[in-house]
């Protein structure tokens, strides 16, 4: 990896900041151009760097503050770097805090770069080669349940993106003394979700695309490019590197970047077109006409060479009797021919960012793959055993329903019913008998006074605000579900929050209980584990009534008392089972020992 | 969208509610008239008659008013004040939800057409025994039993339908007389646009035409100098000029249009003293007569039996006999029908003008977010009424295609039609493949916004449409560039004595509100024509301190 | 296409009182003769029939775009049918069409199809009810109806641009059955899905799958107390068009208890078993370890790890000892 630097000065004296990672240990390096100066050389190494403090981008200042211990661990001292060119400011102060970030973190394995590392500096995840390594590990991680249980940095990222189940964990783990491998047991899933979410990665893309050139105010253009961008850079366009090989020790860095982007030679790199308004760079600009393809190793051994006269795929495409003998326009012979240069470079380009890709399953090509299924022996396989769940489904016709059938006793009246209804029909029908003879004039009545009672009453509870209908008027943009309560509830929020928190952890504890009662294992720990989360329960009840007790003198109090009632009420089931399952055990063991003590005879 | 069904129920509705009891009392007496009243009623309205049909008993005002969820105040305050600790309910004072204000709408229009009646009784309260004055609403009693007639079929005494003889006249065929209908109707509709017309509608329609402003005598024909030239002369009305009215009324469809010259017909007819109740019921009772059938006159009363003449010119009458019988085509049948069912009555009328096989989407219009507008028609009048807005440029052999333009929205805008009415007949005309696109893409918005509701009372800001938005936005900014100037009427004060008196009284406009304008360096001041009152009145109270 | 932008212009809310669309009321009536027979003296079936037939009237009156829908539900004879509209009438439609401006006609059109179908009905019942069983239910005729629902609301509206909402009246008599549960609610979800209200008219006893039934899609419940006065029911309370509906209060009556009873005792239960295929709850595992609903055979390792008693370490009675300690 190059070194990042720039140009800074400390204690008022001008002077190179660099970032030497390649060494070790891992420095930070400050340099005097003038070597007269009293500290000519500052060098602080990047494990003992604690803490990273940048000027706010909107102020005028530019400076790095430095927080290290000594060599010796103990004092903490301070650097203090300031910058007269933002974008090297940003771009040292990036790395540092990348560094400090990875230094801090637990770095997984050495070779990645990438993977784990959720640096909020680095926003942009590039592309990085050695993925594969890790690729398989994280997956089996991510399935094994174990190791997600283990991994406590997962658990704590996990808390702090997540701040319902922040709170819970407080409440239940640290407050209360649930275990916290049993918290995280019954949400695995989260784990496991999380983890994966974690660790996607972005595949590769052409990185120059995304160096977008900012004209800043003052006549400059700035350029923002990270570490990865660079690397990147270099993987993709590897005459980039080259350039930068052979210039760097003689310009330095910074330079070397600025001019880069406001050449040619970035510009032909992107794909844009070159006209002659275009700055040239001198240095660069040689690059321009170097052969691309000279660091190509890697091409010519996925392009298979078939002599052209049976080469018949080809043949096809350059069709010369529809297209005439001249060849293609990509085909010809044309150096600064703008189009097909940009096709070539492009093409060029998801060549070699595809060839950096590993597969795992690249090697085998899916011919090889065919042939290995036909030599399969299928007949050694065992059998595999088909599970299915039997659904049983039912012809509602052919089951007899003792209810549809006409009892005797009830033939005659049906019979009766029957001719009735029949006659009836076929006589006139007078619609004005609804509701003409008085009888019907003064039902009309009855009823509508009964309906009119009945939406008195349902207007009620709209009103009431505790309809679900009525919720949904809400704009739940700007309320939620919880503003309901205070309101009608003549309880404040804090109040509300309190009781919300007791009910929270409870139904956390209870959850525990019941899962590790209705387990049946006969296991030791998991028995102390029930017992312990028993206690926990009981210790639930306490706080509840604590909490209610609190309102015993407001006017609120019913309430309280009404919306706690079913915990209360849930918790208690909960021990009163275990108390019988308890005495069920006591008297079965009363009964062994019975046994056991009774002499046969 | 049913704006203007709305539009044409409200004229009709005015008309209706500003009839006197009498009047209303008689409409009553024919069921049909009761059934086509009920059925321009508002929905609520609907529901309110119906719950009092049955009952005789009058019903109290809360126990009708109680139906109507109260409404979820929380709605009507400004987010600004919104914080999740504030109460739900804001009673800011004179506030009143929308729902109640519906309610209230439909018991005053009931109120109007005398529907409904209130009456103040007093009741004692069985537990307290206090007199309280309680408000109870009873239905007419004229209405309550020909509208039960209606429903239960029994005594249908104004109906035609009962006395039909088949008699050895030919029956006209539908067709025919779709034809007939819309012939003599885009007869009128040509006149209006200024094409060329066959043969000019007649006197009477003209004199219509012009009552009801929806064209006008130019004034190019004042100049011409003849002597013995006056106004009102015959000549006059065969050369009139489409109005901005007339232009609006052009982009309706076409129940709107009858209706509006059938109201404009009533109140000419009250004029010459024809009976309004007679032409009312002949006016809902054609709406209730059968296309192709033919009804003798003898059952028509003299004042129906002249509207009969003058109601053929509208196509809305097929008379060839005098005296005998008399059809009434689809404009007839289906005046009282709602707007939905209606289109398809006008598309089957297009298509019989046409004379090729039925075409679902016929007269629709097809419009890009690119402005450019397809539509499948050959009627000329469909295409003339589009030239009032749309940049025609090509007509193929079904279809004529163009874009809509500043220009040509802007020359729509100077004739004095809007930019709603323009984005109605969009809407209305829009082919059915937009509207199914437009459905599409509301469910997907519904779907993937989870915390829209169908309510209506959150407002929810995700609904149907039809025309692309880009369009209809870009349609209402052109009508905003026209209005470059905005006026007010007031008064201009200036010449002061000295800055003291321009100041105190300056100051006094500003804090009553009336101010518009004011210039401290020139010391004018502008304030509006209402609040010449109040200033002048400071103004005087000022002199007197002085004096 | 999506917004680039907000609206320059922010579009009139929808208003409920400019709602127009016709609606379509499909109409279910519990025939089970049986049931007619339990409710003689009460209410005859002639007399719903005419209540009916003027609630029917009052709805084509509303506008001119709304249409009915009759069926039965179950006869001796044959399972549920069509009453109105004709199925075998291909050209109904066009006549409907032709008789929506004629209110008279299309009432007395759509009165006398009913009363015809009817006696048809009738007629055709047996009159000596041995060994006969009966055909259909509620559920059944319920499908029938929302299936032309569909068809009215969402096929047909593609072709013609109009459309249509709809709701169902179900007027029903007898008790609930157990056996129609599974049918019954796979009616009410799909009803839910349409967006169709279901109101229920209920003579003789309670019951709560009409309850939910109503309670789900956001329709009336109203268990007839006052016979005489049907119409007054049927014109007021049930008679709420769903355009009105978002701001109406309901004037539903129904006692919905929406806690968990178990299948198999009808007692409310917290804690119990479920089977995994029908999803029923259970106070017990049942006997032969097979789900009475579905007759699904229940895995036995599982049944008898479940029937096991759970195993604690038991708590003893607490000895006060000096230093507190509790002895397990």
């Amino acid at each position: 990896m190059s070194n990042v630097s720039g140009a800074a000065s400390h204690k008022k004296k001008n002077g190179m900041l660099t970032v030497l990672e390649d060494q070790e240990p891992s420095i930070l390096q400050w340099s005097a151009i003038d070597p007269s100066v009293a500290v000519p050389l500052v060098k602080i190494r990047l494990d003992f760097i604690t803490s990273l403090r940048a000027t706010n981008p909107n102020s005028n200042q530019m400076m790095i503050k430095v927080l290290y211990k000594d060599s010796s661990g103990a004092d903490e001292k301070t650097a203090l770097f300031s910058f007269t060119n933002r974008s090297v400011m940003d771009n040292i102060q990036r790395t540092l805090q990348q560094v400090v970030a990875r230094k801090k973190a637990s770095s997984s394995t050495p070779g990645a770069t990438t993977t784990k590392d959720t640096d909020a500096a680095s926003s942009a995840a590039t592309p990085s080669s050695q993925v594969n390594s890790t690729d398989k590990e994280d997956l089996s991680t991510f399935l094994d349940s174990d190791k997600l249980l283990k991994d406590h940095k997962l658990q704590q990222k996990l808390l702090v993106d997540n701040k319902t189940l922040m709170i819970t964990f407080k409440e239940a783990v640290m407050s209360n003394g649930l275990d916290p491998e049993e918290f995280w047991k019954t949400r695995l899933h989260l784990l496991r979700s999380y983890a994966v979410q974690q660790a996607q990665k972005r595949g590769p893309y052409n990185v120059l695309s995304t160096i977008k050139p900012v004209a800043s105010s003052d006549n400059k253009v700035n350029v923002t490019v990270t570490r990865e961008k660079i690397q990147s850079i270099f993987e993709q366009y590897p005459i980039v590197r080259k350039a930068y090989d052979e210039n760097v020790p003689r310009l330095n860095e910074g330079e070397f970047w600025s001019r880069f982007f406001s050449s040619r030679l970035f510009r032909q790199l992107r794909g844009e077109p070159t006209s002659s308004y275009d700055r040239a760079d001198v240095v660069l600009d040689k690059y321009l006409y170097m052969d691309p393809n000279a660091d190509e190793h890697t091409t010519k051994e996925s392009i298979e060479h078939i002599n052209p006269l049976i080469d018949v795929q080809s043949n096809e495409q350059d069709n010369s009797v529809k297209l005439g003998n001249a060849p293609d326009v990509t085909m010809k012979v044309n150096n600064d021919n703008r189009i097909s240069g940009i096709m070539k470079n492009m093409n060029r380009l998801s060549r070699r960012m595809l060839a950096n890709i590993k597969d795992e399953n690249q090697d085998k090509t899916p011919e090889v793959e065919q042939l290995e299924e036909q030599l399969d022996l299928r007949d050694l396989e065992d059998d595999v055993e088909l599970e299915y769940n039997e659904l049983k489904l039912q012809n509602s016709k052919l089951v007899q329903n003792k209810a549809n059938r006409i009892d005797d006793r009830i033939s005659g009246d049906y019979t009766e019913s029957i001719k009735t209804s029949q006659r009836q029909f076929h006589e006139p029908f007078n619609l004005t008998d609804i509701y003409n003879p008085t009888t019907q004039r003064q039902a009309i009545f009855d009823v509508a006074k009964e309906i009119s009672q009945i939406v008195k009453q349902n207007t009620k509870q709209y009103s009431q605000g505790w309809q679900a209908a009525n919720l949904n008027f809400q704009d739940s943009k700007t309320s939620t579900i919880n503003d309901v309560g205070p309101e009608s509830l003549n309880i404040s929020t804090d109040e509300l929050e309190e009781l919300r928190l007791t009910h929270m952890t409870s139904i956390e504890f209870l959850r525990h209980f019941w899962s590790h009662l209705g387990s049946g294992s006969k296991d030791k720990q998991d028995l102390l584990t029930l017992k312990k989360l028993h206690a926990s329960v009981s210790k639930c009840i306490s706080r509840v009534e604590a909490v209610v007790d609190k309102f015993q003198d407001s006017n609120s109090k019913q309430t309280v008392h009404a919306i706690m009632q079913p915990l209360v009420i849930s918790l208690n089931k909960a021990l009163a089972e275990y108390q019988k399952a308890s005495s069920a055990m006591l008297e079965y063991q009363e009964r062994v020992h019975k046994s056991r003590t009774q002499t046969p005879v | 969208m049913s704006d203007s069904s709305n539009l044409l129920k409200t004229t009709v509705n005015d008309y209706l509610e500003n009839l006197p009891e009498s009047v209303h009392n008689k409409l009553y007496q024919s069921s049909i008239t009761c059934l086509a009243i009920f059925r321009l009623l508002p929905s609520l309205a609907k529901f309110y008659v119906m719950s009092l049909l049955f009952n005789e008993h009058s019903v109290s005002y809360i126990d009708l008013t109680r139906w109507i969820r109260p409404d979820n105040m929380t709605h009507l305050v400004s987010s600004s004040t919104k914080s999740s600790s504030s109460s739900a309910v804001t009673n800011f004072p004179g506030a009143i939800g929308k729902n109640k204000m519906y309610q209230n709408e439909c018991l005053k229009r009931l109120k109007q057409l005398n529907l409904i009646k209130d009456v103040r009784k007093q009741w004692t309260n069985p537990n307290t025994g206090q007199l309280t004055n309680v408000v109870v609403l009873q239905l007419n009693p004229m209405f309550r039993k020909n509208f039960r007639n209606a429903l239960t079929g029994s005594q249908m005494s104004n109906d035609l339908n009962n006395d039909i003889e088949m008699t050895d006249v030919e029956e006209v065929s539908e067709e025919f007389l779709d034809r007939y209908s819309l012939m003599k109707w885009e007869n009128i509709l040509h006149f209006m646009v200024g094409s060329e017309v066959p043969e000019l509608p007649s006197i009477g329609v003209l004199s219509l035409l012009r009552h009801s402003g929806l064209m006008d005598i130019g004034e190019e024909n004042e100049f011409i100098a003849t002597p013995k030239r006056f106004k009102g002369d015959n000549m006059d009305l065969k050369s009139m000029k489409i109005t901005q009215d007339g232009f609006q009324f052009l982009l309706q469809d076409i129940n709107a249009q009858i209706w509006q010259l059938l109201l404009q017909y009533l109140r000419m007819s009250e004029k010459l003293m024809m009976n309004p109740v007679d032409v009312l019921n002949f006016i809902f009772m054609l709406g209730s007569l059968e296309l192709g059938k033919q009804y003798p006159v003898t059952l028509l009363s003299d004042t129906q039996v002249i509207m009969l003449e003058d109601l053929v010119d509208y196509g809305l009458i097929y008379y060839p006999e005098k005296n005998r019988y008399f059809y009434p085509t689809r404009m007839a049948t289906t005046l009282t029908s709602e707007k939905t069912t209606f289109k398809t009555a006008s598309m089957s009328m297009n298509q019989v003008l046409e004379g090729g096989p039925e075409v679902k989407d016929h007269g629709s219009i097809v419009l890009e977010t690119n402005f450019k507008l397809y539509c499948y028609t050959t009627s000329p009048l469909q295409i003339a009424i589009l030239n009032l807005f749309v940049h025609l440029r090509t007509r193929f052999a079904n279809m004529v295609t163009g874009m809509i333009t500043r220009e040509s929205v802007r020359e729509a805008l100077r004739n004095g039609i809007t930019a709603d009415q323009i984005i109605k007949y969009l809407e209305t005309h829009a082919h059915s493949q937009m509207k199914k696109l437009a459905e599409e893409k509301l469910l997907k918005k519904l779907e993937f916004d989870s915390n829209a509701t169908e309510t209506q009372q959150i407002g929810s800001q995700v609904k149907l449409e039809v025309i692309p938005p880009t369009v209809v936005d870009q349609i209402k900014l052109w009508q905003l560039e026209m209005d470059r100037l905005q006026t007010f009427a007031g008064f201009l004060f200036k010449d002061f004595a000295n800055a003291q008196e321009f100041e105190q009284l300056a100051n006094y406009a500003d804090e009553v509100g009336v101010m518009l304008w004011r210039d401290d360096d020139k010391r004018k001041f502008f304030v509006t024509e209402e609040g010449i009152g109040q200033l002048n009145d400071y103004a005087n109270r000022l002199k007197r301190h002085r004096a | 296409m999506d917004a680039i932008a907000d609206r320059a212009f922010q579009e009139k809310q929808h208003n409920v009182s400019q709602d127009e669309t016709p609606s379509l009321l499909a109409v279910v009536i519990d025939t089970n003769p049986l049931e007619w027979t339990k409710l003689k003296g009460v209410i005859c079936l002639k007399e719903l029939c005419k209540s009916v037939l003027v609630l029917l009237n009052a709805h084509l009156s509303l506008n001119s775009g709304n249409r009915v829908a009759v069926l039965t539900s179950s006869s001796l004879n044959s399972g549920p049918k069509f009453l109105y509209p004709d199925p075998n009438d291909k050209t109904y439609e066009k006549r409907e069409s032709l008789l929506s401006s004629d209110i008279h006609r299309q009432f007395k059109f759509v009165d006398q199809k009913i009363i015809q179908e009817l006696q048809i009905l009738l007629d055709n019942e047996p009159l000596n009810p041995e060994n006969q069983e009966l055909k259909g239910s509620i559920a059944g005729a319920m499908s029938m109806a929302l299936s032309y629902i569909n068809r009215l609301t969402n096929i047909e509206p593609e072709s013609t641009g109009n459309t249509l909402r709809a709701k169902m009246l179900v007027i029903s008599i007898s008790d609930d059955s157990t056996q129609q549960y599974v049918p019954f609610m796979n009616c009410i979800f799909s009803a839910q899905k349409m967006k169709v209200s279901i109101d229920v008219c209920k003579m003789g006893p309670d019951s709560s799958f009409l309850q939910q039934a109503s309670d789900v899609t956001n329709g009336v419940y109203m268990l007839i107390k006052n016979v005489h006065g049907l119409i007054q029911y049927l014109t007021t309370a049930l008679f709420i068009d769903p355009s009105l509906r978002p701001i109406m209060v309901l004037p539903t009556n129904s006692d919905l208890d929406f806690r968990a009873s178990c299948f198999v005792t009808n007692k409310v239960i917290d804690i119990g078993y479920v089977c995994s295929v029908c999803l029923c709850i259970f106070s017990i595992i049942p006997r032969n370890n097979v789900c009475p609903t579905c007759q699904s055979k229940f895995d036995d390792a599982v049944v008898k790890k479940l029937r096991q008693k759970p195993i604690v370490i038991p708590l003893q009675k607490k000895k006060k000892l000096e230093d507190g300690v509790q002895r397990t």
